[in-house]
């Protein structure tokens, strides 16, 4: 490219003047990248991300379904405290309560797998 | 082209329909989106059945702007078990579609999985009752009919058996 | 019984458009109130769903759109040096458009909806509104033909384009869809609409109006024709399409993800071609800001349409989508464009035509100086409460927190959106206030001088 003064005289447009300066050298080096970017993810990137389903299980699984779900009902009186309820019934009961439901309970088994209704349990030994 | 309108519109007209082209028309071939997948067919609901007018009580009432139906492969929706990842033939009867854009309120793909008639029926009429500290306004303007229309469309949003045993399988998947 | 006065479309346009921004963001106000008093005037009409849809239909299509119009009746006869073809037609279509808007209004109050996003107004609404701006379309389009300024200058060729494109988006957005079997193919369709109305209509008209008012503003040249050329074309070849992205990471195939994802980020060129060339233009003009406010306007105006189109193509990225879809994020990003960029810049439009028309200055300096500032500092509040709303509530969704709790998180920067909201919306009255003044004093200014006329002769 020729350097400086041999700009195009500016036009007069609608009574605007329009000018004739180059496009600034950043501006074409951002555009090539764009360009070139825009190839390669068209090339070598997938369409969407794909994550596997749930990854490894928090830690506090068993505390977050139970705040999450139970407290709904059973921290508004609109079911029983569960405050230790570990004591009253046995492991087989609670756990089959959360996966049948009873009573105005509905059934919650089919969202949640074994481990995390395990982790549920869990939880709730300890519940005060 | 600085001269002349008609060779701006005809070129701006000729840019629009690749657009078009490629992002409304070549899609309508794309057979993954077009056919229905099992749970899809649950959705096709019998003219004037219950599950059908509490559809259109959903969409009268606005539901679609708090509530998406849309379960995305992220850890944004699987941490908060929002159920299988949704397909397009999920969708295949879902006209209008009902995908949503925000979830000021929870996913609602697969909430008939989540709760009972009760619990739902309750909490349409009085929603702080069942989650306490909820912004979602009451419905409790909804006459009876309308209610057991929308709660009975509701429990209607799940998957097949098969589709939630191969879902629950892979999250029970030692490997991940 | 529709007045053929020269410049009467302009004008009457502008008036409806600043009725329309006090509605629709009353509207918008109460979708904000409701969030955090949901049971706020709870009842069949104004019900949430119903007051959202109202609220974002109205401020584009009412507002903006009509205020877009009302500078296009200006700016384009001024542009071609001709008169508009039809100021009667003008006049008669505004008052078709604000019956159509105001159908719309009433049947989304009624839950009539067509679900489609920035698209909601039922069938029989959407037909009128195709109708309404086709007249406005076919008005403009012969103004131009009867031109005699034979080149075209840049915001002629947005202008040009923007109006073919609205209606056609419009078509295959509303029209369509409701024949395709499949609900997916009605997302695609819906999306089309939902962003060719920002990025065919609100981006390129707004662009059109900067083009026109800079070089007016501050009296300074173009700075480069070439520049002009890259981003009018470059917008035209990429933004039609955007649409897919906002099914991304769903249930749409890679393909089509990618077809929407790669034009969202090469938009940068366009961008940035455009803003090189504004503030190219500006070089030793910014002092002009302290004391025009209609410059101050519109650069910061410029500024904000930097800012969204450097969050779209970033958002459009499936690793940060997967993030902030869904979130509060997302609102204060849709507020960015049509709030801080081309509302700012239709402002300016305002400001700086209407004084032309009515032979007089702004009545209130002072209020002009009040309406950019409630409405800069109140976006600021509004925008940053939302964005840093979304980023929280993104990552309490990948860390699994129950969504109850992470709705009760949102309460502070849900409060805070509802503050900036609140000055945002009472910086319109100034707006609103001010334009009545002047258009008052103008005519009280006008009969006495013909008073005086008369007593000289």
């Amino acid at each position: 490219m020729k350097k400086g003064h041999e700009h195009k005289e500016a036009d007069i447009v609608s009574d605007i003047k329009v000018e004739h300066n180059r496009v600034p050298k950043l501006l074409v080096a951002v555009f090539y990248v764009v360009a070139i970017w825009a190839i390669g993810y068209a090339i070598f990137m997938p369409g969407k991300l794909a994550v596997e389903p749930a990854a490894a299980p928090q830690e506090n699984k068993g505390e977050l379904i139970f705040e999450g779900t139970c407290l709904s009902c059973h921290a508004t009186g609109a079911a029983p405290d569960l405050s230790g309820v570990a004591e009253r019934m046995t492991e087989e009961d609670i756990k089959n309560v959360i996966k049948n439901g009873r009573n105005t309970m509905p059934a919650i088994g089919h969202i949640y797998t074994e481990k995390e209704i395990d982790l549920v349990y869990e939880y709730l030994k300890d519940y005060r | 082209m600085e001269r002349k309108p008609s060779a701006v519109l005809i070129v701006a007209l000729i840019l629009w329909t690749f657009g078009v082209a490629g992002t409304v028309i070549l899609p309508l071939f794309d057979q993954e989106i077009n056919s229905a997948t099992a749970s899809g067919e649950l959705r096709n609901y019998p003219e004037d059945s219950a599950e059908a007018r509490g559809r259109e009580i959903y969409i009268q009432n606005g539901c679609q702007t708090c509530h998406t139906q849309f379960v995305r492969a992220l850890p944004a929706d699987t941490n908060q078990n929002l159920g299988p990842v949704s397909q397009g033939g999920d969708y295949k009867y879902d006209l209008p579609h009902l995908l949503g854009s925000n979830r000021t309120g929870p996913d609602l793909m697969w909430v008939g999985l989540k709760y009972n008639e009760d619990w739902q029926r309750q909490h349409l009429i009085d929603p702080q009752s069942t989650s306490p500290g909820t912004i979602m306004p009451s419905f409790d303007y909804l006459s009876d009919q309308e209610l057991d229309d929308l709660v009975a469309y509701l429990m209607s949003l799940k998957p097949t058996e098969e589709r939630l045993e191969e879902y629950k399988k892979e999250l029970n998947n030692p490997n991940n | 019984m529709f007045t053929d006065e020269k410049w009467s479309s302009s004008k009457n346009w502008f008036i409806a458009a600043v009725f329309w921004i006090i509605v629709g963001m009353t509207m918008g106000l109460l979708t904000a109130t409701k969030q955090i008093w949901p049971e706020l005037l709870n009842n069949r009409w104004f019900t949430y769903g119903h007051v959202r849809s109202a609220h974002v239909m109205l401020v584009i299509y009412a507002w903006l759109s009509m205020a877009y119009v009302g500078s296009m009746f200006y700016m384009i006869p001024k542009l071609a040096k001709t008169k508009v073809y039809s100021e009667k037609l003008g006049n008669f279509s505004l008052v078709f458009y604000n019956i159509v808007i105001l159908e719309g209004f009433f049947a989304l109050l009624l839950g009539q909806t067509e679900v489609i996003e920035y698209g909601e107004f039922p069938l029989w609404v959407d037909v009128q509104l195709l109708i309404a701006i086709g007249l406005v379309g076919y008005n403009l389009f012969k103004t131009v033909g009867q031109r005699t300024e034979k080149m075209l200058y840049v915001s002629l060729w947005y202008f040009l384009g923007s109006l073919l494109w609205l209606p056609l988006t419009w078509i295959v957005g509303n029209f369509p869809a409701r024949w395709i079997p499949s609900g997916v193919q009605q997302g695609l369709m819906g999306w089309f609409l939902g962003h060719n109305a920002i990025g065919l209509w609100m981006t390129t008209v707004g662009v059109g109006q900067i083009y026109y008012l800079l070089p007016k503003l501050t009296g300074r040249p173009l700075y480069s024709h070439q520049l002009s050329m890259i981003g009018f074309w470059a917008i035209a070849t990429f933004y039609v399409w955007n649409g897919p992205h906002h099914l991304m990471n769903g249930p749409i195939p890679g393909w089509i993800s990618k077809a929407g994802v790669i034009p969202s980020i090469v938009l940068l060129i366009p961008v940035w071609a455009v803003l090189a060339n504004f503030w190219g233009t500006m070089k030793g003009s910014w002092a002009q800001t302290r004391t025009s406010v209609p410059l101050r306007f519109t650069m910061a105006g410029t500024i904000f349409y930097l800012f969204a189109c450097l969050q779209g193509p970033l958002q459009a990225l499936p690793s940060v989508s997967s993030v902030i879809k869904f979130t509060h994020w997302t609102v204060g990003h849709a507020h960015m464009g049509p709030f801080g960029a081309f509302s700012f810049t239709s402002f300016a439009a305002i400001y700086y035509i209407l004084p032309k028309i009515v032979g007089r200055e702004m009545f209130s300096k002072r209020a002009m100086e009040a309406h950019f500032w409630f409405s800069t500092v109140g976006f600021l509040v509004f925008a940053f409460s939302l964005w840093i709303a979304g980023i929280v509530q993104g990552f309490a969704w990948i860390e699994g927190v129950p969504f109850l709790q992470t709705v009760l998180m949102m309460e502070p920067y849900v409060q805070g959106r509802a503050i900036g909201g609140t000055m945002m919306y009472v910086a319109q009255f100034f707006l609103a206030w001010n334009m009545y003044k002047t258009i008052k004093m103008a005519k009280i200014e006008k009969k006495q001088q013909a008073q005086q006329q008369a007593a000289t002769a």
